[in-house]
C-alpha cells in the first residue's frame, strides 16, 4: 500500500514529486513540496482509492507513513 | 450585445472596430453555481455600475499572426468557454414574474451565438503598455450583467501587426484560476491549434450541484461546527470614530518573511499558506483579545474533479476557526494547519444552506455572527518560487535580508465588506502581503503595524519559541482595551450595561435587568456563564419567543451586545432592584425553541 499511496501523492502533485523521492523522503510531504491544493487532491484520491474517510484532524497525516497508517486503520 | 467604446488612450490611434461572430456548441439556462452566487452576492452589495469586480487584463500576441487570426482566436475563446457568453438575468425576465432580484431568482443564461465588437488600435510605441492602459479603460465601466457579454476586448497593433489583446472581464465570468487557464490557451488559439473542448462548464457545475444526493454535506457540517465554536465577532470591543475613508489598506514586500515562513513550514511539516494564515489569526487574536480566531479563507475549490478545468468562478468562503489559547506559536501552526486544510477541503457548499445554519446559530447564540475577517492566498499554486537562499540560522544574514523589507500605503476605501482582510500578493520571490482594516474598529496604522508584526513574529519564531500570550508584545501591537462592564460569556466579549440597555429599550421601560448567572463557585464543569433577562411582561412581549425576536431585531449588526440566554417574564417588578430572581414568574424560557426551551409557570 505504501507504494500505491506514494503514486497517488505523485499524481496529486501533478508529477512535480517523483514516486522514488516520496518513498525515500525523511521529511513531511509539505516539506517535500506538496502544496495545499495538491494535498487536498491527494485526500480525495485516497478516499476514492481506498474507500475510506480521511480525518484531517487525525494527526500524522503530513507524512507518507502517517497516511498509510491512517488508511490501514480505517480499513480494519 | 456589444462592447462599449473606450475613451481615448494616449499613444493609441483608433482604427475601425471589427465584429467577431461566434457560435458555440450549446446554449442554455441554469441556476447560478455556488461560486457564481458568491460573486453575484458581492456585486449586489455594491452600487449598480460599480466596476470593482471588473478584471483588466492583457494577453500578448507573439509570432506573425495577423489581425484576422487574432480575431478568430477571440471568437474561438468565446465559443470554447460558455462563461464568456453568459448573462445573468432574472428568471422569467420580460414576463414580470419576479419582482426583486434576489440570487434565488437570478439565473445564468448562456447564449449559443452572438457578436462581439472588438476595438482595433495602432500603438505608436510599447504596445503591451498601451494595451494595459486600454484594458484599464475598458474595465472602468461596470458591466450590465443581464444585457452585455462579460468580456470587452480590443487588439493593439504596431505597424499593422497585432501585438496584444486588451481585455476587461467580469469577475462573474472568470476568476484568477480561469485567467491562468485562458492565458495558457491563448497562444495556441492564436496559432490556430485545434484544442479539445472543455468538458466541464458552469452549466454542468450547476447541474452537479443540484444532483441527488447533493454535494456539500460534509462542508455544511464543517460550517456548523465552525459557527458553534467561533467568536460571534473578532470585533466585540468598543467601536471608534472611523477615519475618512473608512477602510485602509497597507502592503508589505518582505523577502525575509517569505524565507522565515518557508523555514517554519518545513520545520513543522505544514505549508507556507498555513504559516501565513495562522500568523494572521494569531495577530488578530492578540490585538482583539481572543483565545480563538475565526477567519474566512477564500477557497479556490480547484482541487475538485471537473472544477479544476472549468472556466468560471469557483471560489467560495470557508470558515476557519483556530485555537490560539495555549502553548506556543509553533503549537498553533501544527493545530492551525489541520484547520486550514479542513477549511480548504470544505469550501464547496450551497450558500443558502450555510446562510440558514449561520442564522440559526445567531438565533441560538443571541447575537449576529460577524465573520468579516478574511484571508486570501492568491499565490500561484500556493507557494513561492525563487526565494533568496539565506541560512535562517544566520542572524546577520536574516537581518540583512530584513533591510530590504518595504511597507507602503495601498489605498483607502469608503465601502468594503470586511472588518479586516489579510491577503498575499502574487509575487513569486518575496512575501507580498496586505492588510486592510476597518477604522471603525482599529486605527488605520494597525494595518501597517500588523505587517511588520507578521515579519517579526515569523523571524522570531525561527530562533525561539514564542508563547501565544506574547504574540502582541513580539509583534509590537497594542491589544484593544475594553472598559469596565465588558465580560466574557462563552466565546464572546459582551458589554453588559449595553446589553441591559438594549433589553430595556425593547421593553420600552426601565423595568428589566440582565443578570450574569452561572459564575464563580456555581460554575459547573465546562459550563459557561449565561445571561438571564428579567422583565415585566406586557402585551406583545408576553412570551420569551416574542422578547427574543424583538431583542434580536434590535441587536442586528451590533458586535457589543448579547441577547439573554434565558428570559424570565414577571407580572410586576420587585420592590428592591435586586429582588428580580425572587419575583413571581409568569413564564420563562430561552425563547429559541418553544417546544424544548420554554417552561410555563403559573398557568
Amino acid at each position: 500500500m505504501r507504494e500505491r499511496v506514494a503514486e497517488l501523492v505523485s499524481k496529486a502533485s501533478g508529477g512535480d514529486l517523483a514516486v522514488a523521492d516520496i518513498l525515500a523522503a525523511d521529511c513531511s510531504l509539505p516539506a517535500l513540496g506538496l502544496t495545499s491544493i495538491a494535498y487536498l487532491r491527494l485526500i480525495d484520491l485516497l478516499e476514492t482509492e481506498f474507500d475510506c474517510d480521511v480525518d484531517l484532524d487525525g494527526g500524522h497525516l503530513d507524512t507518507l507513513d502517517g497516511l498509510v497508517e491512517h488508511i490501514a486503520g480505517q480499513r480494519t | 450585445m456589444t462592447a462599449s467604446a473606450p475613451a481615448q488612450v494616449t499613444g493609441l490611434t483608433a482604427l475601425p472596430p471589427r465584429t467577431v461572430e461566434f457560435r458555440g456548441a450549446r446554449g442554455g439556462q441554469a441556476a447560478l453555481t455556488w461560486g457564481q452566487q458568491g460573486i453575484w452576492r458581492s456585486t449586489q452589495w455594491l452600487d449598480d455600475g460599480d466596476p470593482y469586480f471588473n478584471l483588466a487584463w492583457t494577453l500578448p500576441v507573439t509570432g506573425a499572426a495577423g489581425l484576422d487570426a487574432v480575431l478568430r482566436a477571440v471568437g474561438r475563446l468565446v465559443e470554447r468557454h460558455e462563461t464568456l457568453r453568459t448573462a445573468f438575468v432574472r428568471d422569467g425576465e420580460g414576463s414580470g414574474e419576479n419582482g426583486e432580484g434576489t440570487e434565488g431568482s437570478t439565473v445564468q443564461r448562456v447564449s449559443r451565438e452572438g457578436r462581439l465588437t472588438v476595438g482595433v488600435y495602432e500603438a505608436a510605441a510599447k504596445p503591451m503598455s498601451a494595451a494595459k492602459a486600454l484594458a484599464a479603460e475598458l474595465a472602468a465601466t461596470g458591466f450590465d450583467y443581464a444585457a452585455e457579454l462579460p468580456i470587452r476586448c480590443a487588439v493593439v497593433c504596431q505597424r499593422g501587426r497585432p501585438r496584444a489583446l486588451a481585455l476587461a472581464l467580469s469577475h462573474l465570468a472568470l476568476d484568477g484560476w480561469s485567467l491562468n487557464m485562458v492565458a495558457a490557451e491563448w497562444p495556441r488559439l492564436v496559432a490556430g491549434d485545434d484544442l479539445p473542448g472543455p468538458d466541464w462548464q458552469p452549466l454542468d457545475q450547476a447541474a452537479f450541484e443540484r444532483s441527488d444526493p447533493p454535494p456539500g454535506g460534509q462542508a455544511l457540517r464543517h460550517w456548523r461546527t465552525g459557527l458553534a465554536s467561533a467568536p460571534r465577532s473578532m470585533f466585540d470591543f468598543p467601536a471608534r470614530e472611523p477615519e475618512e475613508p473608512r477602510f485602509v489598506r497597507h502592503g508589505m514586500d518582505s523577502p525575509a518573511a517569505a524565507v522565515a515562513a518557508e523555514a517554519l513550514a518545513a520545520r513543522h511539516g505544514v505549508t507556507t499558506s498555513s504559516v501565513l494564515t495562522v500568523a494572521s489569526a494569531a495577530l488578530l487574536a492578540a490585538v482583539t483579545g481572543h483565545p480563538t480566531a475565526a477567519l474566512q479563507l477564500i477557497v479556490s475549490n480547484r482541487h475538485h474533479p471537473g472544477m479544476e478545468a472549468m472556466a468560471g468562478p469557483a471560489a467560495q468562503d470557508g470558515l476557519c476557526v483556530i485555537d490560539l489559547e495555549a502553548g506556543t506559536f509553533a503549537d498553533a501552526l501544527r493545530r492551525g494547519h489541520r484547520r486550514t486544510m479542513a477549511t480548504y477541503r470544505n469550501g464547496h457548499y450551497d450558500p443558502g444552506l450555510v446562510l440558514a445554519a449561520w442564522e440559526a446559530e445567531a438565533w441560538d447564540r443571541g447575537a449576529d455572527i460577524d465573520l468579516d475577517a478574511f484571508f486570501n492566498d492568491v499565490r500561484q499554486a500556493g507557494r513561492w518560487q525563487g526565494l533568496p537562499q539565506v541560512d535562517t540560522g544566520d542572524a546577520a544574514a536574516l537581518a540583512a535580508l530584513r533591510g530590504k523589507t518595504r511597507t507602503f500605503f495601498v489605498g483607502a476605501y469608503s465601502k468594503v465588506k470586511a472588518r479586516i482582510f489579510f491577503a498575499t500578493g502574487p509575487a513569486p520571490s518575496t512575501c507580498e502581503f496586505y492588510v486592510l482594516v476597518d477604522t471603525a474598529f482599529l486605527p488605520g496604522d494597525v494595518a501597517e503595524r500588523m505587517l511588520t508584526g507578521l515579519e517579526e513574529l515569523l523571524v522570531r519564531a525561527l530562533s525561539e519559541e514564542v508563547p501565544l500570550d506574547q504574540v502582541a508584545k513580539v509583534a509590537g501591537l497594542d491589544p484593544v482595551r475594553r472598559p469596565a462592564g465588558w465580560t466574557v460569556i462563552g466565546h464572546d466579549w459582551v458589554d453588559l450595561p449595553e446589553s441591559e440597555a438594549l433589553l430595556r429599550r425593547v421593553c420600552g421601560t426601565d423595568l428589566a435587568v440582565v443578570v450574569v448567572e452561572g459564575t464563580g463557585d456555581d460554575l459547573g464543569d465546562g459550563a459557561a456563564p449565561r445571561l438571564t433577562g428579567y422583565l415585566v411582561a406586557r402585551p406583545g412581549l408576553d412570551t420569551p419567543e416574542a422578547v427574543h425576536a424583538a431583542v434580536m431585531r434590535a441587536a442586528a449588526g451590533r458586535t457589543d451586545v448579547l441577547a439573554p440566554h434565558h428570559y424570565v417574564l414577571c407580572a410586576a417588578p420587585p420592590a428592591d432592584p435586586t429582588g428580580w430572581p425572587a419575583c413571581p414568574r409568569l413564564i420563562e424560557g430561552g425563547g429559541r425553541a418553544p417546544s424544548t426551551a420554554m417552561t410555563v409557570l403559573g398557568r
